[in-house]
């Protein structure tokens, strides 16, 4: 086995993983959740529950049954009351990431599914390096992957990346809700995907999620063309990788500005829609370097 | 109504779907593309390709509008007018004689006259008023009116003439009666005689002229000119006879010419180049004096050659042979007194072939006898000129010269013995002597008489006029002095007298001192008088066609007719010989009517058309449209280029 392993050629997956970043380690940089969220483990994140951490947090009258060390008896000498001392507890923060794995991803170049593979790559080791755990939907089988994390988290990660392909359609919005349904602790959900559809079918999934103490993270990944329309294809037949609408043609010297505007207006229901259910919204451009932009973004997260 | 008078160029009309054809071929050439955002693509372009539709649509429409309204205007379109403008028209016929050739099997006066008619018949409710150019000059009426009658009656009465046509008379009667503006057609061969004395360029506003070709042109060969030198036929001398023959063909031509003096004929062959002239010259000498008919015909022709005119095949003339019997009259002065300075003057008489002959005394009244008969007489008097004042008139307008030397104490009594003589002479205007373009300079004086070119390079002698100054001056009411002396030895003056030539030569006595200056002079001056009292040559022995003559007799022509005297004077119609009494005159057609070659019009201006027959009447009952249809087409253009532009000025304020 050790000799095959050796033997093995590179794949598709080994390049993902040599080109993810590694911004914890390489970086210094810390995937941190702007709420409190709850891993199952001991982790260096703050968390909703109290336990056996350093940082105090509240006084709580005694009740019968409490452990006796934990009453704070120079408050009971001050205040003549047996109040115990509760402390908080870190835990780790659960990632989930689903990627967008519609046909339309397949476009671009660099393709936009490879940058949103990238991206979730990145994300999710940051996570995994920092001690967290990660989930990952990212094909069309609607099935998650166990929580990775660890030593093996990263290569597992990698795995289940290299085994997405951008095929079919993709419905957001019963993902969102089977996620809330299907996540039980309060966990960071990272959404990578173009967003090339309708946005308010998306909005109640996403604040049930919400409402249910997770954390939203949506990552926009457009191709360069998708933003502006480039005025040089002139007069074109387009068609839609996704099979929904029929073939246009039009010259996109007419038609350019109206799209590219038509487009500023759709990024910018996503971000404010995204503002609306408290997520954070990303638009990451797929011939920019991901390193560059999610380590801007989380500079930023962090700075909030 | 409209109609096309170059229908074919409908055909292209298929030209107006190359706009759709481009748009076909460009599209199938359009590259297909997977893009996933096709559906904001879609929804934002729907706006703007509603617009863009509307605007392409627009613009296919007026490209296919350019192509349509340039098609049309190539197929030159026309309405057919109903009822008329209302300006008046009036259409003149060239009457000239080139108008009597044959084109195409139809004599071309006739097809002028048809293209007349069916302009009358086409200008619908338009005043109309005919002018047949000819001499006299014919009209329809006094004004253009909308009868028809008198337009018919003169087109089917007018007949072509023999001259040269007067279509400037014409047209300035046309333009005198369009003074409100109106259209003029005039009728010709094409030929540039149509044209001459015409200066189109000066059409007033509102008039417009338009040449109309009745067809015609073509090879024709005609005697130009005759000529006769010298300018008298004196009996038994020799003169030539001159006859220019023409051919206006395209190729050279053989032709033979007879040259006819009296009954003399004379037949010759001669080859004439393209567009050239030959001149036929045969040289007489009269048997007899009188009035002689001269000809000249071109009596045989190459068998391809072709003529369109016979008319001008032949051409007459008439001359006078008159007897060489110059006379010398003196009074009754003493010999002695004038043999001297006669002396000199018959020795150049003699030289210059005049035959003196002396009269002495008695004989001096034998002088009103033959004094008809002379061609030149000459008096010599010491105080009192010749007393018969009529006869010397007629030989003196007859064409004859008079030669008086007064022997005396000269300048003194030139001026009496000039102013003595009263006959009853035309009165002909003095000779103009300010004409200083050439001639003997004195000083700054320019004298130009034949005369006194045997003077030149005499400085002594020039000197003495300079000194006395010259200065012209009439002498009674016709007479011109010439020159005189200083010390007054000799004074010359001139009268010109119908065809004649008077000169009055004063001389010193020979007993003056100042004598020695006239006998230098005299020689010098005699040896031209057979030169200047002998006209050189005679250019043409025949009047235009259309000439009117005084005459106090009835004129015969050739075959009998007599032709009548209105208020003293005949027109002489028609080629040919006529007599008057004992006069012989002949008519001739002009030369300039011999050409028949076709000319491009030297017309070209805002008011100028020219044209076919057929086009004239097409165009005259018809309106362009074709202009219009270019007006469209510009708009069109514009209207294309705005849209496209107001398309990009949206783009770039978006």
């Amino acid at each position: 086995m050790k000799r095959a392993a050796r033997a093995r050629v590179p794949q598709d997956g080994d390049l993902l993983l040599a080109n993810t970043p590694r911004l914890g380690r390489q970086g210094g940089l810390e995937l941190t959740a702007r709420r409190v969220l709850d891993g199952l483990y001991t982790g260096r994140h703050r968390s909703a529950v109290h336990g056996s951490s350093i940082d105090f947090a509240e006084h709580r009258p005694y009740q019968p049954g409490d452990e006796l060390r934990t009453i704070d008896w120079r408050a009971f000498a001050r205040t003549d009351r047996l109040l115990i001392r509760r402390f908080h507890d870190d835990r780790q923060i659960p990632v989930a990431l689903i990627v967008d794995h519609s046909a339309s991803m397949a476009y671009g170049e660099p393709a936009k599914h490879d940058t949103a593979l990238l991206t979730a790559a990145t994300v999710g080791m940051l996570a995994i390096d920092q001690g967290d755990t990660a989930r990952l939907l990212a094909d069309g089988r609607a099935s998650w992957s166990a929580d990775l994390g660890g030593a093996l988290g990263a290569a597992r990660l990698i795995q289940v990346l290299e085994n997405s392909r951008p095929t079919g359609t993709c419905d957001l919005a019963a993902i969102l809700r089977s996620t809330a349904d299907l996540l039980t602790r309060r966990s960071l959900v990272v959404v990578v995907s173009d967003l090339l559809c309708e946005i308010t079918p998306l909005l109640p999934p996403a604040a049930e999620l919400a409402a249910r103490g997770h954390e939203l993270v949506v990552i926009q990944v457009l191709d360069p063309t998708e933003v502006e329309l480039p005025e040089s294809w002139g007069r074109v037949t387009l068609t839609d990788p996704e099979g929904h609408e029929e073939p246009f043609s039009c010259d996109t010297a007419a038609a350019q500005r109206a799209y590219n505007h038509a487009m500023a207006a759709h990024v910018a229901e996503c971000r404010t829609g995204c503002a609306g259910v408290r997520a954070d919204h990303l638009l990451m451009i797929s011939d920019q370097p991901v390193a560059q932009v999610l380590g801007a973004w989380l500079e930023r997260r962090r700075r909030r | 109504m409209i109609s096309f008078l170059a229908p074919a160029a409908l055909g292209a009309a298929v030209l107006a779907a190359l706009p759709i054809v481009i748009h076909l071929l460009t599209s199938r050439a359009a590259t297909q593309r997977s893009f996933p955002a096709l559906a904001f693509l879609r929804r934002a372009h729907a706006g703007t390709a509603r617009r863009g539709r509307l605007r392409d649509l627009l613009v296919l429409l007026a490209r296919m509008l350019l192509i349509l309204a340039l098609v049309g205007a190539l197929a030159a379109p026309v309405a057919r007018m109903v009822g008329g403008s209302g300006a008046p028209v009036v259409v003149i016929i060239d009457a000239s004689a080139s108008m009597q050739q044959r084109h195409q099997g139809t004599a071309l006066w006739d097809h002028a006259i048809g293209t007349a008619a069916r302009l009358g018949d086409e200008l619908g409710e338009r005043p109309l008023l005919a002018l047949v150019a000819g001499t006299p000059l014919q009209r329809s009426g006094l004004v253009p009116t909308l009868d028809r009658g008198g337009y018919r009656a003169l087109l089917a009465t007018a007949k072509p003439g023999w001259g040269a046509g007067a279509n400037d008379q014409a047209l300035a009667l046309a333009l005198g009666l369009l003074t409100g503006g109106g259209d003029i057609y005039l009728i010709g061969d094409g030929s540039r005689g149509v044209v001459s004395g015409i200066d189109p360029q000066a059409m007033p506003l509102g008039v417009v002229l338009h040449l109309v070709a009745a067809g015609g042109g073509g090879d024709n060969q005609g005697v130009r000119s005759i000529a006769l030198e010298p300018g008298v036929a004196v009996l038994g001398r020799p003169c030539t006879l001159r006859g220019e023959v023409v051919n206006h063909g395209a190729s050279a031509v053989t032709l033979g010419i007879a040259v006819n003096l009296g009954d003399e004929r004379r037949t010759r062959t001669i080859t004439i180049p393209p567009g050239s002239s030959v001149t036929v010259a045969e040289t007489f000498s009269p048997a007899r004096a009188g009035e002689l008919p001269v000809a000249v015909a071109i009596v045989a022709r190459d068998a391809g050659a072709s003529d369109h005119l016979a008319a001008d095949d032949r051409r007459d003339g008439a001359i006078s042979v008159r007897p060489a019997l110059p006379v010398v009259i003196y009074s009754d002065a003493d010999p002695a007194a004038i043999d001297g300075p006669l002396k000199p003057l018959l020795a150049g008489l003699g030289a210059a072939g005049l035959a003196p002959v002396v009269l002495r005394g008695a004989q001096v009244n034998e002088m009103h006898q033959v004094i008809d008969d002379l061609a030149v007489v000459m008096t010599v008097a010491l105080a009192n000129p010749p007393t018969d004042g009529r006869a010397l008139s007629a030989h003196l307008l007859g064409g004859g010269a008079l030669l008086q030397v007064l022997v005396s104490d000269a300048d003194a009594a030139l001026s009496g013995a000039l102013a003595g003589i009263d006959p009853p002479l035309l009165p002909l205007p003095p000779v103009d002597l300010s004409d200083r373009r050439r001639g003997l300079v004195l000083g700054e004086i320019t004298l130009d008489h034949p005369l006194l070119d045997g003077l030149r390079g005499r400085e002594p002698l020039l000197r003495q006029i300079e000194a006395w100054h010259y200065r012209p001056a009439t002498l009674g009411v016709v007479a011109t002095r010439l020159l005189a002396w200083e010390d007054g030895s000799v004074a010359l003056a001139e009268r010109r007298i119908g065809a004649g030539r008077w000169l009055a030569l004063a001389i010193s006595p020979a007993d003056r001192d100042s004598n020695l200056a006239a006998l230098e002079v005299l020689p010098l001056l005699t040896a031209r008088l057979g030169q200047v009292l002998l006209p050189r040559s005679r250019d043409d022995c025949a009047l235009p066609c259309g000439t009117t003559v005084p005459s106090t007799v009835p004129v015969q022509a050739a075959d009998g007719r007599l032709i009548p005297v209105v208020d003293g004077a005949c027109s002489l119609v028609e080629p040919g010989l006529y007599r008057a009494g004992q006069r012989l005159l002949a008519a001739a057609i002009p030369g300039l009517e011999s050409d028949l070659r076709q000319v491009p019009p030297p017309l070209s201006g805002e008011r100028t058309r020219s044209s076919t027959g057929d086009d004239a009447v097409v165009a005259a009952a018809t309106r362009p449209l074709w202009h219009w249809l270019l007006v469209l087409g510009m708009g069109l253009l514009l209207a294309e280029s705005l849209l496209i532009g107001a398309w990009r000025r949206q783009e770039q304020r978006a």
